[in-house]
C-alpha cells in the first residue's frame, strides 16, 4: 500500500480543570489510508471528540493544550501549521462533521449562506456557480426539494436533515479526510441508516478516507475496515475490523462485545463491565482498566501496558495487525470452530 | 457525562442487592445506616463555595464587602469626626496625615439625654441617631473620650470631615442598595414565580403587562414622580406620615427593577417546571405545595442570589445619579453620590477640590466593582452548566 | 429476604400493617417463576389502554399564545398488560412513547379514550383520586441527570416516596432507604450524598430505588438506558431484569433500541407517528415482522458482527418522519413505505390480528414464517 494519507503520531491534549491537570488524550498514534474508513470507539469521556479537533487545531485554549505530538499530511505537521495556514486546508482538504450539528451551523443564516461561503473561498467559486453547486450537493445527501429549502434557516430543519446539511457541507470541497464525530449518535435508526448509506456512496466515489468516531459497535462493524478502541485517553486495541469482533483481545473490548444485546439473538445474557466510567482526573494507577478488569493482576497497577502484538515488545507488530494495550491479554479462540451458534 | 471526580471506586457493592441482603437482614442494614450516618454528602451550596474560593477576585470582593458592611453597620463606633459639624475655619483643607489624631471632639455623655419615649434623637453634629446607633455612640465615647481622627481625606466647603461623611454615606448608600433589592425581590420572585408557575394565559397577561411597563422610559418617571412629591406643600403631608424622600425612593426603584426579576424568576421557574424530577415528583404523588417548596424554590435560590448581588450595583448607581442630580438623598443626610454631587459643584476653573470627588467616587466605584465581581464569581461557582458531570 | 422476625418489633409500629410486599419483612413470594414467556397468558390484566389519544395544542405565536393546529403526539394506542409481563414500546424520537407513558400515570391529562387499571377507569382522575394509583405505577425517567433534584440527598429522594404515603415511621423509612440502595447495587453507606456525586449508571440506581420504594406493580421505564454508556447500560438492564424476576413486577419498557427491547421483552409494540402500528410476542415480531416499518426498523438497526452485517440487506427508507401536527388521511407510514400501494392514501389501516397484530393494508398473513423482507440474518 502507498504512504498513509495521515499519519498521527503520539498525540496528547492536556486540559487544566478544577481538579487539576487531566490528560484527554494521551499518546494515541494511527495512520490512514486512502479510502478507508477507521472506527474509533469508546466511552463517553474517553477523548475521542478531543483526538479529532487536535488535529484540525480546534482545541479549545485555554483550557486545552496539545502537549505532544504529530500528525504529518501530506509532508507538513498539522499540529505546527499557523491558524492562517490550517484554515486553508481545514474545510477543504480535511473537514469534520460535528457531534452536535445544531452548534455547528450557524442559527442566524441560511443554509445556502453556509453552503456557499466554503465553495466560495476554497474552491473560488462564483456565488451563482456556488449556490448551483450547493442544491447539486443537498440533493446528493437526499434533502427533497433542495432548490427550495436551501434558502431555509437550520432550525427549519429536522434533526437529521440538519445532519445532512452538514455532510453536505463536509464534502462540497471533496476533502481527503473526513473526520465523522458521532454523525448519527443523535438520529434515529432508520435515519442513521440512510446516513451511513450516503457516506459510503460518497466515499465510493471521492475515495475519501473517513475517521468515524462513534460509540455504537453495531455501526462500527457495519462500515469500518480498521478499530481504534479508545479508553481513557489511549488506544487499548487496534485491528482489523473482522479480528477486532472474531478475536478480541483486550478485556476492555471483550467486555463491550458481552455487554450489548444483540438483536440477532434472543435471550442470550449480558455481562456488563463492573464498575464505572474512568474518571480522568483520578485515574488508577498503571493500567488505567485496572479497577473494572476482571483479569487485572499485581502487575497491572505498577506499569501502563504499551500497545502491541504480542503484550511484550514495545517495537510495532505487523503493519495493519493487531494490537492492544494489555498484560493479560484474552486468548486468541481456536481458530476451526468459531462461528457461534 | 464523564465520571465524577467525587466518585468513590467503592460506591457500587458490586453484586446486585439480593444475595448480600440475605445474609445479613435488619442488623446488617442498621450497620449500614449507623456508618452512612457519619458520611457528609457535599451539597451544590457547598461545591459551589468550593468552587468559589478558588476565585481570587470574587473572595477578594466578599471580603471588602464584608469589611465594608462591619464597617457601615459600627460607623457611630468608630472615632470619626461628627459628619455634620460645620467649621468655617477648617473649609477646603487638602488630605493630610498631619494631625492623625486629635483630641478635639466636643461631645460628651451628658451632651444629650436618652428619652425613652423618643426612638430617636438629633444629636449634636450627627444628626438624628436610633437607640442602636446612640449606643454604639456611647461605646464610642466609652472608649475612645474625646480622641476623634483627624481630617485625613480633607474637608468639603463647609469643613466638614470627608472621611466621616464617607462613612456615614456608606450607611445611606448601602441601604439604599440593598432594601430597594429587596423591595424588587419580593415583588419580583412572587410575580415571577406565580406567573410562570401558573403558565397559560394568566402568564401570558402578566408578562404582556410587564412588557408594557417595560416600554416606559423610567428615569423620567422617577424624576417626574420625586420632583412632584418634593413639593413643599405635599412633602409636608407626607412627613407627618413619616414618608420621606428615602422611602419614596425605596419604593420607585423597588417598582424598577422587579420587572427584571420577575422576568428572570419566570424563567427559572418554567424550565424547572419541565424539568423531570418535578414530574417525578408528580409520579410519587407529591402534592402541588411540596413540589413548589421541596422541589423549586430551592432550585431557584442560585439565580436569585446571583441576581441580587448584580442589582444591588445597578440600583446604588441609580441612588448616586438621582441624588448627583439633586433628586435623591437629601441635606443633611449624606450618601456617596450627593458627596460627589457637592464636590463637583465646587469645582471652579480656578481651583479644584479634587478630594471631594475623587474620594467618594472610588468608595462607589470599588464598591460597585466589587458586587459584580461577587456576582460574576458567583455565577460561575454556581453554574450548573460548568458542574463536572 | 430476611425473616420477619428479624426486624425489632420496636420501631416498625403501624408500618407493617400498611406495608405489604417485599419490605424488611420480605413476605411477598415472587408470583409464578415462568410468568416470564409462556405462562403470562393466565394471569392478572393489570393495565387496559383504549384508544389513548393526546392531543397537544400549539401556540403559533400571537400576543396572548392563541393556540391554532394540535400536535397528535399519541392518535389512537389501544394495548393490555398483564401482571409480570413486559411490554416494550419501540419506535423512533417523536413518535409518541414518553408521551403514552406520561398519559398512563395521568402526569398530561389524555385527550381522548380510556386507562383501566385492573378494570378501573383512571384517565381524567383529579390528582387527589389519582394518588392511591400513584403507589402501584411507577416511572422511570430517561435521564438520569435532570430526573433527580440536584438538591436533596440520595437517602431523601429514596425516602420521598414513603413520606408522601405515610409508609413506616422515620427510623424504619431510613432502613429502608438502605435496603433499596442495597437491592439496585448501590452502596448505602452514601445515602447522605447528593446526586452530583454519582455517575449516570448510579443515578439511574437511585431513581430505580425511588420507584421501588412504594412496592409497585408495574414500572413504566421511559428509555432508562439511552443516556448510559454502553458499558454501563447492561448493568441497568441486568438489574432490572433481577428486579422483575425477583418482585414479580411488570414492565413497560420504552426504548429506541431494538435489540434491548428484544433483550427484555416479552411483548413489542412498534409506534408510529402517534400510533402501534404492530404488536406482538417478542420472538414473532422479531423472526416475522409483519409491518413495512418494523421491518425497515429491524433492517436498518446495526449489528455487532461484521460478518453479518456484510451479509444483510437493508431497507433504507427515504425521507424523515412526517411531524405529528400534519393531519394526514390514509396510512401514517405512506409517504415513506416500500410498497405502498393507492389504497394506502385512503384508509387508515387499523391493528389486526389475534396474536400478532399489525396495522397495514398489505401485511401477510398472520401465521406466516420466514417471509418477511426484513427478517433479520444471521446468528
Ligand atoms: N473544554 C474542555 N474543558 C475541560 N475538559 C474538557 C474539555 N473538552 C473535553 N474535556 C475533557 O476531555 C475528555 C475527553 O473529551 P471528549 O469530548 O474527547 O470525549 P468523547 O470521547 O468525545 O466523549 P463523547 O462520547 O461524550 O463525545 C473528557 O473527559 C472531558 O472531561
Ligand atoms: N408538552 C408538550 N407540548 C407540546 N408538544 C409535545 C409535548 N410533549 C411532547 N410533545 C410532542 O409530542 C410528540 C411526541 O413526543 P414524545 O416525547 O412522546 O416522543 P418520544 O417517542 O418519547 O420521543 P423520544 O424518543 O425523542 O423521547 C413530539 O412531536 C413532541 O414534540
Ligand atoms: S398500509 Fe400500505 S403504506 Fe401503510 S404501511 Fe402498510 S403497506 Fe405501507
Ligand atoms: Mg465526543
Ligand atoms: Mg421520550
Amino acid at each position: 500500500m502507498a504512504a498513509p494519507l495521515l499519519s498521527v503520531t503520539d498525540l496528547a491534549v492536556e486540559f487544566s480543570t478544577d481538579e487539576g491537570k487531566l490528560r484527554a488524550v494521551d499518546g494515541i498514534s494511527y495512520s490512514l489510508n486512502p479510502g478507508e474508513t477507521l472506527g474509533i470507539v469508546g466511552e463517553s469521556g474517553s477523548g475521542k471528540s478531543v483526538s479529532s479537533l487536535a488535529i484540525l487545531g480546534l482545541v479549545p485554549y485555554p483550557p486545552g493544550r496539545v502537549t505532544s505530538g504529530a500528525a504529518r499530511f501530506d509532508g507538513v505537521d498539522l499540529l505546527k501549521l499557523r491558524p492562517r495556514e490550517m484554515s486553508r486546508i481545514r474545510g477543504r482538504r480535511i473537514s469534520m462533521i460535528f457531534q452536535d450539528p445544531m452548534t455547528a451551523l450557524n442559527p442566524f443564516l441560511t443554509v445556502e449562506r453556509q453552503l456557499t461561503e466554503v465553495t466560495q473561498r476554497h474552491l473560488g467559486l462564483s456565488r451563482q456557480r456556488a449556490q448551483r453547486y450547493a442544491i447539486e450537493m443537498l440533493e446528493r445527501v437526499g434533502i427533497p426539494s433542495a432548490g427550495r429549502r436551501i434558502f431555509d434557516y437550520p432550525h427549519q430543519f429536522s434533526g437529521g436533515m440538519r445532519q445532512r446539511v452538514m455532510i453536505a457541507m463536509a464534502l462540497s470541497c471533496k476533502p481527503q479526510i473526513l473526520f465523522a464525530d458521532e454523525p448519527t449518535t443523535a438520529l434515529d435508526v432508520t435515519i442513521q441508516a440512510q446516513i451511513l448509506e450516503l457516506l459510503g456512496e460518497l466515499q465510493r466515489a471521492e475515495g475519501t478516507a473517513i475517521v468515524l468516531i462513534t460509540h455504537d459497535l453495531g455501526v462500527v462493524a457495519g462500515v469500518c475496515q480498521r478499530v481504534n478502541v479508545m479508553y481513557a485517553g489511549r488506544f487499548v486495541e487496534e485491528a482489523n475490523v473482522d479480528d477486532l469482533f472474531a478475536r478480541p483481545r483486550h478485556p476492555y473490548t471483550v467486555g463491550l462485545l458481552h455487554s450489548i444485546p444483540r438483536l440477532d439473538r434472543a435471550g442470550e445474557a449480558l455481562t456488563p463491565i463492573p464498575g464505572q466510567p474512568p474518571n480522568l482526573a483520578a485515574l488508577p494507577s498503571g493500567c488505567a482498566f485496572r479497577d473494572r478488569c476482571l483479569r487485572a493482576s499485581e502487575m497491572c497497577g505498577q506499569a501502563v501496558p504499551p500497545l502491541t502484538a504480542d503484550g511484550k515488545s514495545t517495537r510495532d507488530g505487523v503493519k495493519g495487525g493487531q494490537r492492544f494495550a494489555c498484560f493479560h491479554p484474552h486468548p486468541v479462540p481456536e481458530p476451526a470452530g468459531a462461528p457461534t451458534p | 457525562m464523564a465520571a465524577n471526580p467525587t466518585l468513590h471506586p467503592d460506591l457500587m457493592t458490586g453484586s446486585g442487592g439480593r444475595s448480600r441482603a440475605a445474609e445479613g437482614g435488619v442488623e446488617r442494614y442498621e450497620a449500614l445506616l449507623r456508618e452512612a450516618q457519619s458520611i457528609r454528602g457535599i451539597s451544590l451550596a457547598r461545591d459551589a463555595w468550593r468552587r468559589l474560593r478558588r476565585n481570587r477576585i470574587a473572595i477578594g470582593s466578599l471580603g471588602f464587602l464584608t469589611l465594608l458592611g462591619v464597617l457601615a453597620i459600627f460607623t457611630p463606633f468608630l472615632p470619626l469626626q461628627p459628619p455634620r459639624t460645620v467649621k468655617l475655619l477648617r473649609q477646603y483643607q487638602p488630605p493630610s496625615l498631619w494631625p492623625l489624631f486629635e483630641e478635639s471632639l466636643s461631645l460628651t455623655t451628658e451632651d444629650w439625654a436618652d428619652d425613652p419615649t423618643r426612638s430617636r434623637t438629633v444629636v449634636e453634629g450627627f444628626g438624628e441617631l436610633g437607640g442602636a446607633s446612640r449606643l454604639l455612640l456611647r461605646a464610642r465615647l466609652a472608649a475612645f473620650g474625646n480622641w476623634q481622627i483627624g481630617s485625613i481625606c480633607g474637608t468639603d466647603n463647609l469643613g466638614r470631615d470627608v472621611m466621616s461623611r464617607l462613612f456615614w454615606g456608606a450607611r445611606v448608600s448601602l441601604l439604599v442598595g440593598l432594601v430597594a433589592t429587596c423591595v424588587s425581590l419580593v415583588i419580583g420572585v412572587a410575580y415571577g414565580a406565580v406567573a410562570g408557575y401558573l403558565g397559560g394565559w394568566v402568564d401570558n397577561l402578566m408578562m404582556r403587562i410587564v412588557d408594557m411597563l417595560y416600554s416606559i422610559p423610567f428615569i423620567f418617571v422617577v424624576i417626574f414622580v420625586i420632583t412632584i412629591l418634593s413639593e413643599p406643600s405635599l412633602r409636608g403631608a407626607l412627613e407627618s406620615y413619616g414618608i420621606d424622600r428615602l422611602v419614596i425612593f425605596f419604593v420607585v426603584v423597588g417598582a424598577i427593577y422587579w420587572l427584571t426579576m420577575a422576568r428572570v424568576v419566570r424563567g427559572q421557574v418554567i424550565s424547572l417546571k419541565q424539568n423531570q424530577f418535578v414530574e417525578a415528583a408528580r409520579a410519587i404523588g407529591a402534592s402541588r405545595t411540596r413540589i413548589i417548596f421541596r422541589h423549586l424554590v430551592p432550585n431557584l435560590l442560585s439565580v436569585v442570589i446571583v441576581y441580587l448581588t448584580l442589582t444591588i450595583p445597578s440600583v446604588m448607581l441609580f441612588e448616586a445619579f438621582l441624588s448627583f442630580l439633586g433628586l435623591g438623598v437629601e441635606r443633611p443626610d449624606v450618601s456617596w453620590g450627593l458627596m460627589a454631587n457637592e464636590g463637583i459643584k465646587v469645582i471652579t476653573p480656578v481651583k479644584t477640590y479634587w478630594w471631594l470627588v475623587i474620594f467618594p467616587s472610588l468608595a462607589l466605584g470599588v464598591t460597585l466593582f466589587s458586587l459584580n465581581f461577587l456576582g460574576d464569581g458567583l455565577r460561575d461557582a454556581l453554574d450548573p452548566r460548568l458542574k463536572h458531570r | 429476604m430476611s425473616d420477619p422476625q428479624a426486624v425489632s418489633p420496636g420501631p416498625v409500629g403501624s408500618g407493617r400493617t400498611r406495608a405489604p410486599g417485599p419490605g424488611l419483612e420480605g413476605s411477598t413470594p415472587a408470583p409464578e417463576g415462568g410468568a416470564e414467556r409462556a405462562g403470562v397468558g393466565q394471569a392478572e390484566v393489570l393495565l387496559e389502554v383504549h384508544n389513548l389519544q393526546v392531543h397537544f395544542p400549539f401556540s403559533s405565536g400571537g400576543w396572548f399564545g392563541q393556540g391554532r393546529g394540535v400536535v397528535r403526539a399519541v392518535d389512537g394506542v389501544s394495548f393490555s398488560l398483564r401482571s409480570g409481563e413486559t411490554l416494550g414500546l419501540v419506535g423512533e424520537s417523536g413518535c409518541g412513547k414518553s408521551t403514552t407513558a406520561r398519559a398512563i400515570l395521568n402526569l398530561v391529562p389524555p385527550t381522548g379514550g380510556q386507562v383501566l387499571w385492573r378494570g378501573r377507569r383512571i384517565d381524567r382522575l383529579a390528582e387527589r383520586e389519582m394518588f392511591p394509583f400513584r403507589r402501584e405505577m411507577q416511572i422511570i425517567f430517561q435521564d438520569p441527570f435532570a430526573s433527580l433534584n440536584p438538591r436533596m440527598t440520595v437517602g431523601d429522594i429514596v425516602a420521598e416516596p414513603m413520606k408522601i404515603f405515610r409508609l413506616y415511621d422515620r427510623r424504619r423509612r431510613q432502613l429502608e432507604v438502605v435496603r433499596l440502595l442495597d437491592q439496585v447495587g448501590l452502596n448505602p453507606r452514601y445515602l447522605n450524598r447528593y446526586p452530583h456525586e454519582f455517575s449516570g449508571g448510579q443515578r439511574q440506581r437511585v431513581g430505580i430505588a425511588r420507584a421501588l420504594a412504594v412496592n409497585p406493580k408495574l414500572i413504566l421505564c421511559d428509555e432508562p438506558v439511552s443516556a448510559l454508556d454502553v458499558s454501563i447500560q447492561a448493568q441497568v438492564i441486568n438489574l432490572l431484569m433481577e428486579l422483575k424476576r425477583e418482585l414479580g413486577l411488570s414492565l413497560i419498557f420504552i426504548a429506541h433500541d431494538l435489540s434491548v427491547v428484544r433483550h427484555i421483552s416479552d411483548r413489542v409494540g412498534v409506534m408510529y407517528l402517534g400510533r402501534l402500528v404492530e404488536l406482538a410476542p417478542a420472538e414473532d415480531l422479531y423472526r416475522n415482522p409483519r409491518h413495512p416499518y418494523t421491518q425497515a426498523l429491524l433492517s436498518a438497526a446495526p449489528i455487532p458482527d461484521p460478518v453479518v452485517e456484510r451479509q444483510r440487506r437493508r431497507i433504507v427508507l427515504t425521507g424523515d418522519v412526517p411531524s405529528p401536527d400534519e393531519a394526514h388521511e390514509g396510512c401514517a407510514f405512506a409517504d415513506r413505505c416500500p410498497i405502498v400501494e393507492f389504497d394506502c392514501l385512503r384508509i387508515s389501516p387499523i391493528l389486526q390480528g389475534a396474536r400478532h397484530r399489525v396495522a397495514c393494508l398489505k401485511a401477510g398473513p398472520e401465521t406466516g414464517n420466514g417471509e418477511g423482507q426484513g427478517e433479520v440474518s444471521g446468528g
